[in-house]
């Protein structure tokens, strides 16, 4: 990780940042810069804002602008002490009962959820109604006590997933003491989440003491932002309209909150790649200095934002941590080649007359390092009843490609040229990305289905396998009657060897393979042209897989459907394809019939991945 | 769960539903002008609980004096005087143990009964065998009915100076009282003998609507009170909007955020009703030093408390702690013309003489070591004290004294100044029917507490015969020569001894709307009390008012 | 069914705990809270008139399990003892009358900002890289605005200067409560500023909250097998997306009425509204521990008791929870 990623790329995170520091200046500075002691009274009564007092004075002229500047340490210090106290209790809470499961989670899980239920803002008051002193540190204390309950559930939630990982149970293996393993393997792994609770944490405890304070339940001898309101509101402010008054602190608590809630975005962003918004596509001035600062050696780290972004399939962490995985078991592939070979294209002498025809499509990722060119000058013909094997490393554009056709590509990912056309039964063309809404709806399932990488996710969970089958054909088939639609259903279930009585169960009570299959049954109930299988079987174990690809090789033999089939395992395609293309950092670099790929491969890349596939084995 | 509340809640649940059918007219009640009535100010709060028990603590106002009638009304304003209500006549033995008390003999209860001695018997009766209705602590020995009109009051002690007390104590229907614990119970429909009954009861608004079976009937001009609801808050924003003829409470910026808007019709008037004093624990060793005292009262500029404080709503207080103009006519001649004076000099002389050296902060320590410097508590819900604690702070700081001003819950104030556990705090005495009830609080032995019990008066534990002895002249006779005399001793004590340092006077807040009603005390007639949470004053200035113009 | 009954059985604890947690704070806490009623009435009260009156407090020096019997004991009777500061009326007359008050405010007010913030956060995330991006600063802002100042220069703007609002009160001081149109007219006319309050308030809450879901669920699969089924695009976005993405909001939904009854409260002291979140803070202005007790009670079993509603919902919209009946 290079330095660049240090500094926020989101306009929002800078502005929430340079908020945030700036207040913090003003905290620590601020009483030194205040012309007056905040509590000196004068004769200069509520007046307005002057040369002498910037934000004017109070009923009892005071400075104002000495109090806002006091009142910010006050203020920031409770949000901080609160945000620190509420953080630790919750790291330790959520930590331990995540990591040592049993009797003492589900102990701390119930303290939790009495902490996470019982109202915070009515609990703290009674508290506060009962304390003997109200000084910060014991309103801060109150305030992190009712607090912690809601960070420390997520915590334990993280805690949980990430104890049977590779790293921890390496871990448990030499021997660490569990204190280690948790504070020192675990809790590192969760930084972000922590961080954000923290952010939330001191939003709330500013929040609170203003809140408290505004009550009269603070410490008014104590100048905060809250007990400024509080005295506003008391000495008629509003009513004898002293706005420097009461418009200050208000107004400051509300950008305080904002500028950690805009920090709180890098953290979102950063943790779920999904919510990073478009501002990346206009690259800007510093965004054109990084890539020229990363253009020597960042290709892959390019290459790793293009995955993140083309791959948006898989939950966020792990699958950062796959990508880098995959990309660390095959080192050898990454840089043995340069310079670019030429890439290998053989003309098809596949049967059959041509149904979608790639031409010179590239498609490209704005991003704030530069744009990535993900599919680059790419033209495939597709035949009906054809099997084409897609193949490629991940990141390698073949999802980007296939997105691109099937016109599922998500913002900012946007065709930068080329054309794709669909060719009708008689041969009519249509180009696909030109087609609007409409006739791409009607186009869609009808001829062109997609079978999605793990049908573990691309089942709607919460509806059952009927609705499914349901809202397709009666979006596609209009005038079917209820009864007609369920039997179609039904019919295709059977076909792919699932009783039509589990029609009404919900994906959550299938098994993995019996979801694949689901998944290919409905694709298959409109009857389509062709069908997009995004690795179909990567999730499965083996013996499914290959049930499931005989499935699939039958069923096309059966109605006559082209596929598509997208895997990074090349010996699978060999065995199933009739032609393959191979795409390697967003270019096509080999491309022709399966058997002659096979045994000529024409591109350096081809070569080393078939000779890997060799010694392995696989291609006995 | 009264009737009240059930009908309440059952008509605010089922108002959703209903809404699209009902259509059963105006719910505001006719009010035509001469039907208009007096909105008064008398609760803090934004809904109502109907509980209208005289002798409950948390009883709403207006039943005392205006339902339940008391034997006659008195102000402090002219305590010498009190009027004749009730009771016609009053009357005390030689020493002040037995008042005889003639009724009027036209008094019904507006049920219909006869008011007559049973029911005073029975009410002083109460008050000596149930304590919790004797909140003013009354010495009641026993009652008894001479005939229907006449009754006899006794007492353990000579009770000459708490004659406002006893007669101001609310007259109660035996044929009602007795059949519950007077003390505890919620009374929501409340049945008496005054002037106005309770017509209609809201949470967020009751009416009372004149009696005209009462004998005075006729001197009252108001037909119909209405006590709405407002807190502190909204209150401000009320009378801005004109919407409260009769308010107490402190509004800050009065002139700009009320009386500016109509200064014809609005006013406001604050006549002193107590002192507020820094105190200053009299147990400790170091505050026994009356140099200290002294040197520190002089440090003390009164008038910018007033000022930057109170917006000089009320004058500094006077240094015998007698509230102006209330007392005024007390003040004995040899001090009406003393004010407190700030004189910083003669304030480091006086320290420097008894050796609190400055040290390099340039906080002075004691002979003994013990550096001036104290935390000064408040309750840090009183916003007008914390302001006081902070000009304190300011001003003393100038004769290396440190009072840092420090709010604690409102309840450990209460704890810690009744128990004797802080060094300086700030603490009110409220000033009674008389003087006498002022000077008890601020200076009696009666209050002492040797085992740290907690006391509820004479907070600074200012213990001194020559004190009780004043004290006890006053109370026991009726002459006013000999009470004038004991007043000025006292008033001595207080100028020269410095028992407590009074630094702001606790006023009645007042507040008037003169577009509807004139008739309200002021400054140039200051017949009773402005405040509408007084009972004797409250049905005075209600006798008064007439409407506007006519 | 037992993920519910687990559910129950949690929430049975957790009632538990608040009835102990009620119980116990007062008792733990130092102060006595006669003494205050004595100094809070001024009138130098004799010792005599003390003790009475703590008698009829019923403070007691039992040892603390006998108390917390006679405690349990009360609250099966609904008897939540008297109030302090409005003695002698019991407190659960007080509660019973400030409850529809709060139900009604917050209540609507609450379900019309989770309503509108969901909806515009699917909308937001629909629209994601548009304009619509430029939101979110606008929206973080207006969430992190402390509700007391906003209502403060709502009632400024919108009541005192225009005066287009009443600035207080659950209805007009002029009226009594009763069942006709002109009545009910002014409870709604002094519930819209306060309700517009808390709504301005808290929506932007869901819609980030919800925005941040959305978009990762139009991540999923799911979706993009909705969009390549050729789907209209309302079923897309909630057939699929939203219909998924409410489900983490649904909880969320439960745990910030907790939150929102506590920036109610301070809605409900600048309106003056005559809900239980004003009541407790007069309550805790005065010192009238059992009515604060009794408030913090109540509050804490109806937010419970949202959690249960919020919970029994989940599994209608989420078959998974469904499992093992």
């Amino acid at each position: 990780m290079s330095i660049s990623t240090l500094i926020p790329r989101s306009g929002k995170v800078r502005a929430g940042l340079a908020i945030v520091v700036a207040f913090v200046v003003i905290a620590v500075v601020g009483p030194f810069i205040a012309r007056y002691d905040p509590n000196q009274t004068s004769f200069d009564m509520l007046e307005p804002p002057s040369g002498r007092h910037w934000l004017g004075t109070t009923q009892t002229g005071q400075d104002v602008f000495s109090q806002f500047m006091t009142g910010a340490r006050t203020s920031l210090l409770v949000g901080l002490v609160a945000g620190v106290v509420s953080q630790v209790v919750s790291v330790a809470v959520g930590l331990l009962g995540g990591y040592l499961r049993g009797v003492a989670d589900d102990l701390l899980y119930i303290l939790t959820a009495v902490f996470l239920v019982i109202p915070g803002m009515p609990l703290l008051i009674v508290l506060t109604g009962y304390l003997p002193s109200r000084g910060l540190l014991s309103i801060a204390v109150v305030i992190a006590i009712t607090s912690w309950a809601g960070s420390a559930r997520v915590i334990r939630a993280q805690t949980l997933s990430l104890r049977n990982r590779e790293f921890v149970e390496a871990a448990r293996g030499t021997g660490e003491s569990r204190a280690r393993i948790m504070f020192f393997e675990v809790l590192p792994n969760m930084l972000p989440l922590v961080a954000s609770g923290f952010l939330f944490s001191v939003i709330g405890g500013i929040l609170a003491e203003a809140g408290l304070a505004f009550l009269g339940l603070g410490s008014l001898t104590t100048t905060s932002w809250g007990s400024m309101l509080y005295f506003a509101q008391n000495s008629q402010a509003l009513l004898s309209g002293a706005w420097w008054w009461y418009v200050p602190p208000g107004l400051a608590i509300a950008v305080v909150g904002a500028g950690l809630a805009l920090i709180n975005f890098a953290i979102d962003e950063y943790s779920n790649p999904r919510l990073r918004t478009g501002s990346a596509t206009r690259p800007g001035r510093s965004g054109r200095r990084a890539a020229a600062a990363v253009a020597a050696g960042a290709e892959a780290e390019l290459s790793g934002v293009a995955e993140t972004l083309a791959e948006n399939d898989s939950p966020a962490g792990p699958g950062n941590d796959e990508t880098a995985e995959r990309t660390a078991a095959h080192p050898e592939f990454d840089r043995a080649d340069e310079p670019e070979l030429a890439p290998c294209l053989r003309t098809s002498p596949m049967p059959g007359s041509p149904i979608i025809e790639v031409d010179s499509l590239r498609v490209d990722y704005p991003t704030a390092f530069g744009t990535v060119h993900a599919v680059q000058d790419v033209s495939l013909t597709l035949r009906r009843g054809e099997i084409l094997g897609l193949a490629g490393e991940s990141g390698s554009g073949k999802s980007t490609l296939t997105n691109a056709i099937t016109r599922l590509l998500r913002p900012p990912a946007e065709v930068a040229g080329g054309s794709i056309v669909y060719r009708a039964d008689d041969g009519t063309p249509t180009d696909l990305l030109r087609l609007e809404d409409q006739g791409l709806r009607a186009l869609r399932w009808n001829e062109i289905a997609v079978v999605f990488q793990s049908a573990m996710n691309a089942l709607n969970p919460v509806t059952s396998i009927r609705a499914q089958f349901d809202d397709v054909i009666r979006v596609h088939r209009p005038g079917l009657p209820p009864a007609r639609r369920t039997e179609i259903a039904g019919e295709h279930l059977e076909r792919v060897g699932i009783p039509a009585d589990r029609i009404d169960a919900y994906p959550h009570e299938l098994s993995g393979g019996m979801k694949q299959r689901v998944a290919i049954a409905i694709a298959l109930v409109l009857e389509p042209d062709v069908i997009f299988m995004d690795e179909p079987t990567t999730a499965l174990d083996l013996l499914v897989q290959r049930d499931v690809l005989d499935q699939i090789v039958r069923l096309r033999e059966e109605y006559g459907f082209a596929i598509v089939f997208t895997t990074h395992d090349l010996a699978l395609l060999l065995e199933i394809s009739d032609s393959v293309a191979v795409m390697r950092r967003g270019h096509l670099v080999e491309y022709g019939p399966a058997r002659d790929l096979y045994r000529e491969p024409g591109h350096q890349y081809t070569k080393n991945l078939l000779s890997s596939l060799e010694e392995l084995g696989s291609l006995a | 769960m009264t009737p009240e509340v059930s009908r309440r809640a059952l008509l605010l649940g089922s108002a959703g539903v209903a809404g699209g059918t009902a259509l059963v007219g105006c719910s505001a009640p006719e009010t035509s002008t001469e039907d208009l009535p007096v909105r008064i100010h008398a609760n803090d709060a934004t809904t109502f609980q109907p509980s209208f028990n005289p002798y409950a603590a948390g009883s709403l106002q207006g039943p005392h004096g205006l339902i339940y009638e008391t034997l006659q009304l008195s102000s402090p304003m002219d305590a010498e005087n009190p009027v004749p209500w009730l009771a016609t006549e009053v009357a005390w033995n030689e020493d002040g143990t037995v008042l005889t008390v003639h009724l009027r003999d036209d008094v019904r209860w507006t049920d219909g009964e006869v008011l007559d001695a049973e029911d005073v018997v029975f009410t002083y009766e109460m008050i000596r065998d149930n304590p919790a209705t004797n909140g003013l602590a009354l010495a009641v020995a026993g009652a008894t009915a001479l005939d229907a009109t006449t009754v006899e009051i006794s007492f353990s002690t000579p009770t000459f100076v708490q004659q406002a007390d006893v007669c101001s104590r609310p007259i109660v229907p035996e044929h009602v009282f007795s059949t519950f614990d007077p003390g505890a119970e919620q009374i929501a429909e409340p049945m008496g003998s005054g002037p106005y009954r309770l017509e209609r009861f809201s949470d967020q608004l009751y009416t009372f609507v004149r009696n005209d079976e009462h004998w005075a009937a006729e001197e009252f001009e108001p037909r119909r009170l209405a006590f709405p609801s407002f807190t502190t808050q909204t209150m401000n924003t009320a009378l801005q909007a004109g919407e409260l003829d009769w308010s107490g409470g402190f509004i800050s910026n009065i002139d700009k955020v009320f009386v500016g808007h109509d200064p014809e019709h609005r006013g406001y008037w604050y006549p002193g009703a107590g002192v507020v004093n820094l105190t200053l624990n009299l147990e400790r060793e170091l505050w026994q030093d009356l140099d200290l005292r002294r040197a520190i009262s002089l440090a003390v500029d009164r008038l910018e408390i007033a000022e930057v404080a109170y917006m000089n709503y009320f004058g500094p207080p006077h240094p015998t702690g007698l509230p102006r103009p209330t007392f005024e006519e007390y003040i004995a001649e040899e001090f009406q013309d003393l004010e407190f004076a700030v004189d910083l000099d003669e304030a480091n002389r006086l320290l420097d003489a008894a050796g609190y050296e400055a040290g390099e902060d340039g906080i002075r320590v004691a002979p003994d070591g013990t550096p001036l410097s104290f935390p000064l508590q408040i309750p840090s819900t009183y916003n007008d004290w914390v302001t006081v604690a902070q000009i304190l702070g300011t001003q003393l700081r100038r004769i290396g004294v440190e009072l840092t001003p420090r709010g604690i819950s409102f309840e450990n104030w209460v704890e810690a100044h009744r128990s004797g556990n802080y060094d300086v705090t700030i603490t009110t005495a409220a000033a009674g029917q008389n003087p006498w009830y002022l000077y008890r609080a601020l200076l009696s032995s009666e209050y002492r507490s040797d085992d740290g019990e907690p006391v509820t008066a004479n907070f600074q534990r200012w213990y001194d015969e020559e004190s009780d002895e004043l004290l006890s002249e006053y109370s026991t006779t009726e002459d006013p020569e000999v009470q004038r005399e004991a007043l000025a001793g006292l008033q001595h004590l207080m100028v020269e001894r410095l028992p407590v340092l009074p630094i702001v006077i606790a006023p009645n807040w007042f507040n008037y709307n003169t577009a509807d009603w004139t008739g309200f005390p002021s400054a140039e007639d200051p017949y009773a009390l402005g405040s509408p949470v007084e009972a004797g004053s409250r049905v005075m200035i209600l006798h008064r008012l007439t409407r506007t113009g006519s | 069914m037992r993920f519910l009954l687990k559910k129950l059985a949690l929430y049975a604890f957790i009632a538990w705990a608040a009835l102990t947690l009620n119980f116990l704070i007062p008792r733990l806490m130092p102060g006595d809270p006669v003494q205050v009623l004595i100094a809070a009435s001024e009138g130098q009260l004799t010792p005599e008139a003390a003790e009475a009156i703590k008698a009829q407090f019923g403070i007691t020096d039992d040892p603390l399990l006998v108390q917390y019997l006679a405690y349990l004991g009360d609250l099966a009777r609904l008897d939540l003892g008297v109030s302090l500061s409005h003695f002698p009326v019991p407190v659960s007359d007080i509660i019973s009358g400030a409850m529809p008050w709060t139900l009604g405010l917050v209540g609507v007010a609450t379900v019309i900002s989770f309503l509108l913030g969901t909806g515009l956060g699917v909308l937001l995330a629909w629209r994601r890289g548009t304009w619509s991006d430029h939101v979110l600063p606008a929206l973080t802002f207006l969430n992190a605005i402390p509700y007391f100042w906003m209502a403060l220069i709502l009632v400024l703007l919108l009541a005192v200067t225009l005066g287009w609002f009443p600035y207080a009160g659950g209805y007009d001081r002029t009226m009594f409560p009763e069942l006709a149109l002109p009545f009910i007219g002014s409870v709604l006319y002094h519930a819209a500023l306060p309700a517009l309050t808390i709504v301005i308030g808290s929506f932007a809450g869901w819609v980030l909250q919800m925005r941040n879901m959305t978009v990762t669920v139009l991540g999923e699969d799911y979706v993009s097998m909705a969009e390549a089924k050729g789907l209209p695009r309302r079923t897309v976005l909630f057939g699929y997306a939203a219909r998924n993405a409410i489900l983490p909001s649904i909880t969320g939904f439960a745990l910030a009425l907790g939150a929102v009854v506590g920036g109610s409260m301070l809605t409900e002291v600048i309106f003056n509204y005559p809900g239980l979140g004003y009541t407790l803070f007069q309550a805790v202005s005065a010192q009238d521990f059992p009515l604060m007790q009794g408030l913090f009670l109540i509050i804490s079993l109806a937010v419970i008791a949202a959690n249960l509603i919020a919970d029994a919902a989940y599994v209608v919209l989420d078959p998974r929870t469904r499992q093992g009946a």
